[in-house]
């Protein structure tokens, strides 16, 4: 898996450097002459990606679907029909990446096809490599990974088995549903995206309501901002300006010194000049002295 | 050995801003000046390392103790250092090398000036952690706030006076009632000398009140929420190597303080006010997270952070774990060596654009590569990434108050995940995104002064959160020794009660 | 007669004044001559004293005048003290045109009058002193006779001392009708009864005493006379009828009256915290370093009551303490006032040191020294006089005292804080003179050596004073 997943967003990248860092598929298209390396090695990490029959995205998702349908309960064949489910859209959608991006005709508007370029050997070279592990990896590391005898040898105590790993196999008619599901998405994709757009963009007109949800990815991100994120920098604010501000620094250092100062003005001002009022002030004092040690 | 190694720590400093002062600079610019306040600064370095090489790691007392007869009769001058304090002494005279390095960058005017009140801070900061004397400690502790008035004052920013006048009075105001405790105790016990305080202990009936002091003046210092607003404006306001003198080290102080007095010599008390000190805790972590997430002045955001990691630490301390306590220490040298580079990082950036408004920067990476890459590992540093030292103080703090209350623990953890929010939030938006400023793209990368002090903090920050063992080693045996007379105390206490 | 041996200081003194007045009588502008003979006679003055100052307790004159370690360490620093207001001085004199022979002759007598009020041990020889020196002080407060404030000040001074000595006797005289005596050891015998005549003696006798420290209520002369006086004449007042008043006042609280300890304390504790907030409080507002001065000094006098209030040796020791270092403050602040002059004028407004410290710093940074020790603020020397103080009020479990003290500290803290903001932060104006004489230059540097570098050697006074004991 990490081969074609690294092989995968390595020759994304390279693609994206090639349309001077664009990002958006609808603004690509009709480049596979221009750039041919690329092409291909997004091709094969696109294969592995979807577990096209021997590649090694294959037999990772395989056994995963395989062991799900073992556990021969409600929840595992449901866990095994969700799987087979997402493999084929995965594999819809990657193929709609791959038809976008280098069929059909050029779409950007900003940019003229004859700029498109290869990316530079530095960057093909590193996906050359993972391209190979792509596509090998699988068949190499099988039996390592998951055989019955070795696997345990392999991952020794790092990975718990609650039980032993079955050694049943489930029916062929399952082993079989999930490669050709995935390799007769790549006409249907074809189809869908190269041929005949009307049919997508009818069912996008037709449920405008569910394609913007899904565009949203399902209004996550903004669910998030509404619920962490807005109140977060509401009550930071508010912990800033009011609290911070409008309380602790008006009460506290602020209002103090204030206080102070303005007892100090007070002060000051009590100091007349006049002879007569400073004669008062002692013999007030004097009174207040007495007072005190009469009461005393 | 008879050698006076930590007297010549506290006054090697002093002589040299002495010289400094009675000397005339060669050139109009005083590079001179700079280069002796630099050597100074380094021959303590690496004074302190030899120090630590030579300290033992694992013995529980005081070590190359001075006791000298100071005030007649009755308070000696007496300093020492065990497992914790040295750390500090080394973290001290690591970051003041630093500071002078970076001065020229940021200090205009009266360079001179600037140089001898670092070098004094020095020495008051090195005798903080160093006297074993509480008058002596005081002494220290207060002195440090004249070099930091006149560091603000002079060399500060537009409100440079409201900040220096705020950070001056507030501490002091909070340090006066400590003053009275300190008295109290001299007339309670006979003595002020805090090994001698240990052995003795202190009549339960006064521990509250003294506890409460000696709180007044430390948690105005961490500062703790409610009274850290001097904290912001004085590092907003500061010039850069202010700032980092003021998070690395004085902010540590309380923390140290917390550890060898509150709990050394209250134990009672401190277990009576521990909810007070989770709950002021809590809110600083969760509060100055939230209120740092909505800066708009980097220096800001990094001077609220300092407030919510300092919230950690006191949570730490008062798990009264090993974890916690140790976990408080490290994460006070983690955010000593963090909330420095930080620092230094904004002044970089403040240099050479002249303002320290966030939205006013952006896409820094493709200006100044280096410079995001050392951002981004101060960032990590900050948020606690593993493989950093922050990672590792908050996550033994956590321990021990997962070990303690799990309520608090999981109320902190939530300060971690702000803490991502707010350091990456403002890294995405001053390296990343769109070049908006034009002004920005003649900005240069760092300067080779800049790549040593920054990565002379990058390495310590990587090294010692990858492998810690070092720091843990000095200060285990200390920690358990604080741990085990607290809880003897304790036990004791309850068995009188009884 | 042998008894007069105890004496020859003030005998001296009295000689040399009388001698000074001849010489300067018959001889035309004499006025610099009589200045520097005045401190050379002040010099052996002190000479004397220290050669006294071994003996033991003496009595003299029928238990009338007494000679012990208080009043010798109080007259050291007394005499000490004058040289250096001498010495600052000199200068100033000369710019302003005030150097005529009444004004060394007038110091000369006020410190004859001091000396005495400092050995009393009666309660008429103890007046006399006061009077003498007051009448003294009436003179020299205008002395600058063609200045309105100056003439402004003399008057209000006189006034309102002379409302003061009026209580001052009053009490005198009902402490001697309810105790039968005079002398102040007889009046301890005698007063072990309470009868409510005595007590009102007592509160008469401090109203008066409180006014000449000015102590709050019975401060309010202080800052027009310091603001009015000429400045060498202000550091005379901030300095010398302090370190007097004191010890008049340790000698009644704890000679007299010392049986009556219950009632005073109250009076005392009352007037220190008045003293050490108002003149906190009040010093915020002013713009004249005088007048600031003034309310800083009456909030230092707060302090060193706070230390007589303890009823113990420990607090007389750090009263005494806190003078000491007051003084040497004080003689520092002031030495900095007489170095802002510019053309023969002399800058006593706050607005006046902006900037001082980009073209003086060394100046400056005496300032900054000094300000920071008034605020109290360690190591510096004004740290370790409030310090003595709180050690002595804490002892006797007089927590609010101490609180509230402390508390005035920062408050106090603020208005030195801002001089220095104003000295540092803000930009600078025009230069000052440099010449200065050699008197002013040695002063500053003795003081400000002594307030910077007391850390080090702080048993120095303490071993002195412990030898201090009244009860």
């Amino acid at each position: 898996m990490p081969f074609l997943k690294l092989c995968y967003f390595l020759g994304a990248g390279a693609v994206i450097h090639s349309f001077h860092e664009e990002q958006d598929i609808n603004k690509m298209g009709g480049v596979i002459k221009k750039l041919p390396y690329t092409y291909v090695l997004m091709l094969i990490g696109t294969l592995a990606l979807t577990g096209f029959p021997f590649l090694s995205g294959f037999y990772s998702k395989d056994a995963i679907i395989e062991f799900a349908y073992l556990r021969g309960n409600g929840v595992g064949i449901l866990a095994a029909f969700v799987g087979i489910v997402t493999a084929l859209l995965t594999s819809i959608y990657s193929w709609r990446l791959i038809f976008k991006t280098f069929h059909g005709n050029f779409n950007n508007k900003e940019l003229s096809v004859d700029k498109i370029h290869e990316s530079p050997l530095i960057m093909i070279a590193p996906l050359v490599i993972l391209s190979i592990g792509a596509i090998f990896a699988g068949m190499a590391f099988k039996s390592l990974f998951i055989g019955h005898e070795i696997a345990y040898e392999f991952w020794g105590k790092s990975i718990k088995f609650l039980e032993p790993l079955s050694t049943d196999h489930p029916p062929t008619w399952f082993l079989f549903l999930t490669p050709i599901l995935v390799t007769s998405a790549i006409p249907f994709s074809y189809y869908l995206y190269l041929k005949n757009t009307n049919i997508v963009n009818g069912l996008k007109e037709m449920n405008e309501p569910i394609y913007q949800f899904l565009v949203k990815k399902w209004y996550f991100d903004e669910m998030y901002d509404y619920l962490f994120v807005n109140p977060s920098k509401k009550i930071g604010k508010f912990l800033w300006k009011k609290v911070d501000g409008s309380i602790i620094d008006k009460f506290g250092p602020d209002g103090i010194s204030s206080v102070i100062k303005n007892l100090s003005i007070k002060a000051v001002k009590f100091q007349s000049g006049f002879i007569y009022q400073y004669a008062f002030v002692m013999l007030i004092g004097f009174s207040v002295l007495l007072t005190i040690l009469i009461l005393n | 050995m008879n050698f006076p190694i930590l007297s010549s720590l506290i006054l090697l400093p002093t002589i040299g801003a002495l010289f400094i002062l009675f000397t005339k600079s060669s050139s109009g610019k005083y590079q001179s000046s700079k280069y002796v306040a630099l050597f100074i600064s380094l021959a303590n370095f690496l004074l302190s390392l030899y120090l630590w090489y030579v300290f033992d790691k694992n013995s529980i007392d005081f070590q190359f103790v001075e006791n000298r007869e100071w005030l007649s009769g009755f308070i000696n001058y007496k300093v020492g250092i065990d497992g914790i304090s040295i750390l500090f002494v080394i973290l001290t005279t690591f970051i003041t090398p630093i500071c002078i390095i970076s001065v020229n960058s940021t200090i205009k005017n009266r360079l001179k000036d600037f140089l001898i009140a670092i070098l004094i801070m020095e020495t008051f900061m090195i005798g903080v952690f160093c006297s074993l004397d509480l008058v002596v400690f005081y002494l220290f502790f207060e002195a440090g706030l004249i070099p930091m008035f006149l560091i603000i004052g002079i060399w500060g920013g537009e409100r440079r006076v409201y900040s220096a006048f705020k950070f001056f009075l507030y501490t002091l105001l909070g340090s006066v009632l400590m003053l009275v405790a300190i008295i109290s105790i001299y007339w309670i016990t006979g003595t002020t000398d805090v090994e001698k305080l240990y052995e003795l202990g202190i009549k339960a009936e006064y521990q509250n009140l003294l506890w409460l002091a000696f709180f007044s003046s430390f948690a105005v210092k961490t500062p703790m929420w409610p009274v850290h607003t001097w904290l912001p404006d004085a590092h907003v306001e500061a010039p850069t190597v202010g700032s980092v003198l003021l998070a690395a080290i004085l902010l540590k102080m309380a923390g140290y303080g917390f550890i060898r007095f509150s709990i050394g010599l209250f134990p009672i008390a401190s277990e009576n006010f521990t909810m007070l000190v989770y709950i002021l805790s809590l809110i600083a972590i969760i509060y100055t997270s939230l209120v740092a997430l909505m800066q708009e002045d980097m220096k800001k955001l990094i001077a609220y952070s300092s407030v919510a990691h300092m919230g950690f630490v006191t949570l730490g301390i008062f798990t009264m774990t090993q974890q916690g306590i140790e976990g408080s220490i490290f994460q006070m040298i983690s955010h000593g060596l963090v909330s420095a580079a930080l620092f230094l990082s904004v002044g970089v950036v403040y240099e050479r654009h002249h303002t320290r408004l966030i939205n006013k920067y952006g896409g820094l990476v493709s200006i100044m590569p280096r410079y995001a890459i050392v951002f981004m590992v101060f960032t990590l540093g900050a948020l606690g990434l593993p493989g950093t030292t922050g990672f590792v103080g908050e996550f033994l703090i956590l321990m021990g108050a997962f070990e303690k209350n799990i309520l608090v623990a999981m109320i902190a953890s939530l300060g971690v995940i702000l803490g991502a929010a707010y350091m990456l939030w403002l890294f995405k938006r001053v390296v990343f995104g769109e070049i908006n400023n034009q002004e920005l793209k003649s900005m240069k990368d760092l300067k080779t002064f800049e790549i040593i002090t920054l990565s002379a903090l990058v390495i310590p920050i990587l090294f010692f959160g990858f492998y810690p063992e070092p720091l843990m080693n000095s200060i285990e045996a200390s920690v358990e020794n604080t741990l085990t007379m607290y809880n003897f105390d304790l036990i004791n206490s309850l068995a009188s009660k009884d | 007669m042998e008894n007069f041996q105890y004496i020859l200081p003030e005998i001296f003194i009295s000689v040399s004044i009388m001698l000074f007045l001849l010489v300067g009588v018959f001889k035309k502008n004499s006025a610099s001559l009589i200045y520097n003979l005045s401190n050379i006679s002040l010099v052996i003055l002190l000479a004397l004293i220290i050669n006294l100052s071994s003996l033991d307790t003496i009595y003299l004159f029928n238990n009338s005048y007494l000679i012990d370690n208080l009043s010798n360490y109080m007259k050291i620093i007394l005499v000490g003290s004058g040289i250096f207001v001498m010495l600052t001085g000199s200068k100033y004199i000369q710019v302003i045109n005030l150097n005529k022979i009444e004004y060394p002759i007038l110091i000369l007598s006020s410190i004859l009058g001091m000396m005495i009020m400092i050995s009393s041990n009666d309660l008429i020889v103890f007046y006399m002193g006061l009077e003498l020196q007051s009448l003294a002080l009436y003179v020299l407060a205008s002395f600058n006779r063609d200045n309105l404030l100056s003439t402004e000040s003399g008057l209000k001074y006189f006034v309102l001392s002379a409302l003061s000595s009026g209580l001052l006797l009053y009490g005198c005289s009902l402490t001697y009708g309810f105790s039968e005596s005079t002398n102040f050891d007889q009046i301890l015998i005698n007063s072990t009864e309470f009868n409510y005549g005595t007590t009102f003696g007592i509160v008469f006798i401090l109203v008066g005493l409180a006014f000449k420290i000015s102590a709050v209520p019975f401060h309010m002369w202080a800052p027009d006379v310091y603001q009015g006086s000429p400045t060498s004449v202000t550091l005379f007042f901030a300095i010398l009828p302090k370190i007097a008043a004191l010890s008049v006042f340790i000698k009644f609280l704890y000679t007299p009256f010392a049986n009556m300890n219950d009632q005073w304390q109250t009076i005392i504790v009352f007037i220190s915290i008045a003293s050490m907030i108002f003149g906190a409080v009040a010093a915020i507002g002013q713009k004249n370093l005088k007048r600031l001065i003034a309310y800083s000094s009456i909030s230092h006098m707060g302090y060193a009551l706070a230390g007589l209030a303890t009823v113990s040796n420990q607090g007389i020791q750090s009263s005494i303490t806190y003078i000491s270092i007051y003084l040497v403050m004080n003689l520092a602040f002031f030495s900095c006032l007489f170095m802002l002059k510019r053309n023969d004028k002399y800058y006593e407004n706050i607005e006046d040191l902006s900037g001082l410290s980009k073209k003086h710093p060394i100046l400056s940074f005496s300032l900054l020294i000094v300000l920071f020790s008034l605020a109290g603020i360690p190591p510096l020397a004004g740290f370790f006089a409030k310090f003595y103080v709180f050690l002595a009020v804490i002892e006797q479990s007089m927590y609010f005292l101490a609180i509230v003290g402390l508390l005035a500290t920062v408050v106090a803290a603020f208005y030195y804080l801002r001089i220095i903001k104003i000295i540092y932060f803000d930009p600078e104006k025009e230069e000052y003179e440099t010449s200065h004489n050699l008197g002013l230059k040695i002063t500053l540097a003795i003081s400000t050596i002594f307030i910077l570098a007391y850390f080090i050697y702080p048993s120095g006074i303490t071993e002195i004073v412990s030898k201090i004991t009244m009860i």
